[in-house]
């Protein structure tokens, strides 16, 4: 690939999605774009870009879905769904009246996370009376419409997902498993760009793990603010733990949780701030499958 | 560092799961003979016990429990067998955690920080 095709789709990227390439990712955009130019009949990359310099904007939209990045697994650092777990409970204890919480994953690619955090709300047995709400986002149409059929491969559920879970929450098919519709159910799916504002509002958990850092400056700092804009005053967002952000703007961090954000509450007093809204639990977010003896 | 034990049958997978946990950092002890695994567990004391399907498919549930009065490793059963009831069956006679092959390195890898050793 040359330079200039490179940097003409790095653009392309970079207008749509807010996401940065960089050089030494010319390997990346080489493997993921044959599969398109192949589905397209295209001959070549040449074929593809000036297809694309013809302002074709379903090719475009394929370049967009193909590029960004869709690594993900079921229970993807646990340290982030025990934050979930102690989280709400601490929500629960401080508020009794309130019966309707909201979590927001988004970039949820095809679902592991919020299917995660579906499972997780289910093995807390939560009271009755509660309804927790989980809307997940992704701004590719084909990796939607994945995730909304529950339908995960062999390998896809063997990576994070306990095997009890497995067995709990998925019915065997011949070549791969099936989500049961009571966690289906728990989850909203919608094709959205956090580039734009989303039009829930008041979420009590925002995840957004490990799609920010791949941002340019200016996208982060857009999506942060539209982050901000729906996550509920008292709210938690929790980003990838490894993730370095240089544009939080009106967040601050929570004491000693990694990759956890609240938001800036410098009008309030100082007592109502949640500064120590959970304990640390050093333990396994879920019981061992077999007690041991 | 810790010690895996491999009961497998097949040569190749047996070398090929042994690299994968030495790359994880784990010693790893090749068995494949049903008759040398309870002496082995007794001499080795392994932390992790990858148990292929076909070495000990017939008395798992028997198998199982006098293992684990000699030693008290995870223990992660790996087969080909991916029915749900043959999965429950294993779970019920003991092992922690359930490999479906094929299986990749991730997949190794998150089997064995599930029973909490990595």
């Amino acid at each position: 690939m040359i330079p200039n095709d490179f940097y003409f789709i790095a653009q392309i990227l970079k207008e749509r999605s807010g996401f940065s390439l960089t050089a030494d990712q010319i390997y990346l955009l080489e493997s993921r774009l044959s599969p398109i130019i192949r589905q397209n009949n295209l001959i070549s990359l040449e074929d593809l870009i000036n297809s694309l310099k013809l302002n074709n904007k379903e090719l475009k939209e394929a370049v967009i879905e193909a590029v960004s990045i869709n690594n993900t697994r079921f229970f993807r650092n646990t340290y982030a769904f025990q934050t979930i777990k102690e989280f709400l409970q601490d929500l629960l204890k401080k508020d009794a009246q309130k019966k309707n919480f909201k979590i927001l994953s988004a970039g949820c690619a095809s679902g592991q996370e919020p299917v995660s955090i579906a499972i997780l709300l289910k093995e807390m047995n939560l009271p009755k009376d509660i309804r927790i709400d989980i809307f997940a986002l992704d701004m590719s149409h084909h990796i939607i419409d994945r995730a909304k059929k529950g339908i995960y491969t062999h390998y896809e559920v063997q990576k994070g997902l306990p095997i009890r879970f497995l067995l709990k929450y998925f019915t065997h098919l011949e070549e791969a498993w099936q989500l049961h519709p009571e966690i289906m159910q728990l989850i909203h799916y919608h094709v959205h760009n956090i580039m734009d504002l989303f039009y829930e509002q008041n979420f009590d958990i925002i995840l957004c793990r490990n799609m920010l850092s791949y941002m340019t400056d200016e996208a982060q700092k857009k999506a942060v603010q539209n982050l901000r804009e729906i996550l509920s005053p008292e709210g938690l967002l929790i980003v990838g733990a490894s993730e370095t952000l240089h544009q939080m703007e009106g967040f601050e961090k929570v004491p000693d949780r990694v990759g956890c954000y609240q938001i800036k509450q410098i009008d309030k007093k100082l007592e109502t701030v949640p500064k120590t809204a959970w304990t640390i639990i050093k333990k396994p977010l879920f019981k061992p499958a077999v007690p041991k003896k | 560092m810790k010690k895996a034990l491999i009961i497998e049958k097949a040569p190749h997978i047996a070398a090929i799961t042994k690299k994968m946990l030495e790359d994880l950092g784990f010693i790893g002890v090749i068995v494949n003979n049903k008759d040398d695994v309870l002496p082995t567990c007794e001499t080795e004391q392994p932390d992790l016990v990858i148990m292929g399907y076909s070495t000990c498919q017939e008395s798992s549930a028997v198998f199982i429990p006098k293992m684990k009065k000699i030693c008290q490793p995870q223990i992660i059963f790996c087969s080909s067998n991916s029915e749900p009831d043959k999965i429950k069956e294993a779970l019920d006679s003991g092992v922690d955690e359930y490999i479906m092959k094929p299986f990749d390195h991730d997949i190794l890898q998150s089997k064995i920080s599930m029973v909490g050793l990595l």
